[in-house]
């Protein structure tokens, strides 16, 4: 990381010790990992590789970005990481025992459409979305980030109680048995607030979230494809009917289908992001070497950090972040399916799907395979609320890890949060 | 629904996750890669432009490496050409990106070995294209400046057994540096009335009057139309028709063989044996030799022309004209370089090149050109008559003025007329006729005799190439 600073200060002749500012964000990540270890060496030990490699990979960019005078992401986003890590570790070390959080799902379901509810009212708008709280320009705030733990957390928990009631045979619907209308109601009031996200904010982003979330849980929780399959129906026929009913939604998929129509309007985002994709190659062009100004590339620290990467690092360096992206969702899945706890299993599935899409919506919509949505690229795109949310994501991945994982064989040092119980003189298994 | 049913959809979910993150490169690949050059070619594409101020362009070189287009950093950081003696180069290197060899060679020159060569790509601190390496000869080319300086014409050189391009000049010459400069200057420079932008050497098309007999002579003896000893009579004068040809020389040259009429430049000969083929199959036999077509050089195509050897009219004066290299007839400089080329070289032409070799900054040989046959443009047996006529013509006929003290000449002028003004003067020959190792063509236009005006240059040409 520290030599991709040096190359980026080089390409721009920028003094080499600007590239020193990045390193207290890896000296907060590596103490954190320090620590976690420390107090409970038994966990998952995939997950913090591949988030310290994502980092690895967008700081610099976000650093290279700031010389090329666009902000300064890079000195923000280190800020933001410390503050990460700090959360990461508060969040392992303050949650006791994951599973209780299942108590608290319903205050955690109300808590995200709350959240969204204000930012709703009183959110200020960028670039069109309105995604934002606070003090604009000094501290600002995007709920949505947050929403969406609180949200898997509901979904977590609520699929986990009452998932066997959505097998149960009900109804039949299209020639589908369709579960009772009373079990699926909390799940569609989700799914409908996903779209109103989408039609009042313009976040296409979060609402393709929340949705694949959901997808996802009832697939689960009911492990019928056909739920899936209609799932998916039923969000492209929202989005056909949001094409038809609202015109900001309309020009969006019409900039998606057809950017060459109009390239210096419409299409010019997703046109910029193809050009640097083209200049980058196999090879890239270098770090530092390309065009990233905002006015060839609007959100180049945030959204489309990705075809940055394309232009300087190449398709090689696309496909070594997409490959850290999958190490993550790998690694929070594997735990997932490791957990013996079912609340645990879900949650686990549920933040990693999120991470999933997160970057395989953003690169998508960079390459113009699906519409572009504002959406991070976890861990390497610029953004304080969703690098905070993210590391909460990590931090509760690895509580899970802790409390829900299958004891491992005799003999190792069971972790501290269980050493009382192994203390006790009937040497019970805790499960 | 049991634990180890979940941990199975789980899996199953992880599996999906991980077929959308194979899948993903190959669809950013598609645009990275297929769909490259189309993108980077869009005119609202700015990075292209950027790239191209930054990359240090590569140079291009003589073939004794000293440099034709250089180049120098700027303030802002961007590279500026630098066009080394900008006259005696400027229709090789062209004005912009947009011409000349700029344009044709503009992948090896500007593209950094990014695509082409990851070690040199990873290792360099910064953008750098590669040095093309000419085989345009210095100091001959340079001669070749100074001898049509004043003069409106072309000199051609090639290596007759290499087929490597060794002079290319057109005359007259232009600055590229001083005529993109202002307005102004790029103004009186488009609208000259003598075309200094035009490429006489491969562009110009010009009647080849008397160096085309070689050619005819070819034909007429690969047909059986004639032998080496089928004479006729010049009186001076032939009744073509209605209209009277005269021969150069009034008195006329009396009884001639076949030899005689290529040394004496004969007209009469000539228009008889034009005469006995006819336009169609003189214009057959010359587009079958591929001498005159457009030839492969590395200059951008609309900058190179073919000859045009079609004639619409196919009478007994029309026969005879084109048999004298007159009437519709039109060639390039280049053209006629080949043919004296294929003459020297026993009948096969060499595939012409203007590019020696591909050289990394570093200087490291990326690639050669290696010599390769084009075609067999004529038959040996032909060949061998045509180079001993040749070889007598300077010796002793009208190209005299082309004798190198001490080395043997072969050469055919010609004086093409032109309803303009004066004739245009030309010559085509090589030397040393045991062992060809050039072949010139040279054109001044409105120069009269070729002998006079065009021998002495082709002479000079020959010896600088020659003895060095």
């Amino acid at each position: 990381m520290g030599a991709a600073a040096v190359q980026a200060c080089h390409a721009l002749g920028k003094p080499l010790h600007l590239a020193t500012r990045l390193f207290p964000a890896p000296c907060a990540l590596i103490l954190a990992t320090f620590l976690i270890d420390r107090v409970s060496p038994r966990r998952d030990h995939a997950l913090l590789p591949a988030v310290a490699g994502l980092v690895a990979c967008g700081l610099p960019i976000l650093f290279r970005l700031e010389l090329a005078d666009v902000g300064s992401p890079g000195t923000r986003q280190m800020w933001w990481l410390i503050v990460g890590a700090v959360a990461l570790v508060a969040t392992y070390v303050l949650v006791r025992d994951v599973r209780r959080l299942a108590r608290y799902k319903y205050v955690c379901g109300l808590g995200a459409a709350l959240l969204i509810v204000v930012t709703m009212l009183w959110g200020h708008e960028v670039n069109g979305a309105r995604l934002w709280l606070g003090l604009p320009g000094i501290l600002t705030f995007q709920p949505t980030e947050l929403a969406k733990i609180l949200v898997c957390l509901f979904l977590a928990g609520y699929v986990a109680a009452k998932g066997d009631m959505l097998v149960a045979r009900g109804p039949r619907f299209l020639g589908v048995s369709v579960p009772e209308m009373r079990y699926m109601a909390p799940l569609l009031a989700v799914v409908a607030f996903s779209l109103a996200m989408f039609v009042v904010q313009r976040d296409l982003g979060a609402a393709v979230l929340v949705f694949g979330v959901v997808i996802a849980m009832v697939y689960l929780a009911t492990g019928r494809k056909t739920y899936a399959l209609l799932g998916v129906i039923l969000f492209i026929g929202g989005g056909l009917a949001a094409d038809h009913l609202f015109p900001h939604v309309h020009r969006r998929i019409g900039a998606w289908l057809d950017p060459w129509a109009d390239p210096s309007a419409g299409g010019w985002q997703i046109v910029q992001s193809l050009f640097c994709f083209a200049e980058g190659g196999v090879t890239g062009t270098g770090l530092g070497r390309g065009l990233p100004d905002p006015s060839q590339l609007p959100a180049a620290h945030t959204d489309l950090v990705v075809s940055v990467v394309g232009e300087e690092l190449g398709l090689a360096g696309l496909v070594a972040l997409l490959l850290l992206a999958a190490m993550l969702v790998y690694a929070g899945l594997s735990i997932a399916w490791r957990s013996r706890d079912r609340f645990g299993a879900l949650l686990a599935a549920a933040l990693s799907t999120t991470f999933a899409l997160q970057a395989l919506v953003i690169v998508g919509g960079a390459t113009k395979l699906i519409p572009l949505t504002g959406i991070t690229f976890p861990f390497v795109s610029y953004g304080g609320t969703s690098v905070l949310a993210n590391c909460v994501s990590i931090g509760l991945l690895l509580c899970i890890s802790r409390d829900c994982n299958q004891p491992e064989a005799p003999g190792r040092r069971a972790p501290a949060g269980e050493r009382r119980t192994v203390l006790e003189p009937t040497g019970a298994e805790p499960t | 629904m049991k634990q180890s049913e979940l941990a199975h959809k789980v899996k199953e979910l992880a599996f999906i996750a991980l077929i959308a993150f194979c899948a993903m490169p190959f669809y950013v690949g598609y645009w990275a890669i297929f769909r490259e050059h189309d993108l980077k070619a869009h005119s609202l594409n700015k990075r292209t432009e950027a790239r191209l101020a930054r990359t240090k362009p590569g140079r291009l070189l003589a073939a004794d490496g000293e440099a034709i287009l250089d180049r120098r950093p700027t303030e802002r950081g961007t590279w500026e050409r630098v066009y080394v003696s900008p006259r005696t180069y400027c229709h090789l290197t062209g004005y912009n990106l947009q011409t000349g060899l700029q344009l044709s060679l503009r992948s090896q020159l500007l593209e950094p070995a990014s695509r082409r060569d990851l070690v040199a790509f990873l290792a360099s601190p910064e953008p750098v294209g590669d040095d093309v390496q000419l085989t345009i000869v210095e100091r001959a080319q340079a001669l070749a400046r100074e001898r049509l300086e004043g003069l409106s014409g072309a000199v051609v050189a090639l290596d007759p057994k290499t087929g490597a391009v060794l002079v290319l000049a057109s005359s007259p010459a232009y600055d590229p540096a001083a005529i993109t400069k202002t307005h102004e200057s790029w103004e009186l420079f488009s609208t000259d009335p003598q075309s200094p932008g035009l490429d006489r050497a491969v562009q110009g098309l010009y009647p080849p009057g008397s160096v085309f007999k070689p050619l005819t002579a070819a034909a007429a003896l690969e047909s059986g139309a004639v032998s080496v000893d089928t004479e006729y009579t010049c009186g001076g004068v032939l009744k073509v028709g209605d209209r009277d040809l005269r021969c150069w020389k009034a008195e006329g040259h009396g009884t001639l063989n076949l030899a005689g009429a290529v040394a004496q430049s004969c007209n009469v000969y000539f228009a008889q044996l034009g005469e006995a083929l006819g336009t169609e199959a003189l214009s057959n036999y010359a587009a079958e030799t591929g001498l005159f077509a457009r030839p492969p050089l590395e200059l951008p195509a609309n900058a190179v022309a073919a000859a045009r050897l079609r004639t619409q009219a196919t009478d007994d004066l029309a026969a005879a004209s084109y048999a004298l290299g007159q009437g519709d007839l039109l060639v390039t400089p280049f053209a006629v370089a080949q043919l004296a080329a294929a003459i020297a070289n026993g009948g096969e032409l060499m595939r012409p090149h203007l590019v020696k070799a591909v050289l990394a900054p570093d200087g490291r040989v990326r690639y050669a050109i290696q010599p390769a046959v084009e075609r067999r443009a004529l038959r040996e047996t032909t060949v061998r008559l045509l180079a001993g006529m040749m070889q007598s013509a300077v010796e002793s006929g009208t190209g005299q003025a082309a004798q190198i003290e001490g080395l043997q000449v072969a050469g055919k002028t010609g004086s093409a007329q032109t309803p303009l003004g004066d004739a245009h003067a030309w010559f085509i020959g090589f030397a040393p006729v045991q062992d060809p190792r050039v072949a010139v063509a040279v054109i001044v236009e409105h120069g009269g005799s070729g002998g006079a005006a065009a021998a002495p240059i082709a002479r000079d040409i020959m010896e600088a190439l020659l003895r060095s």
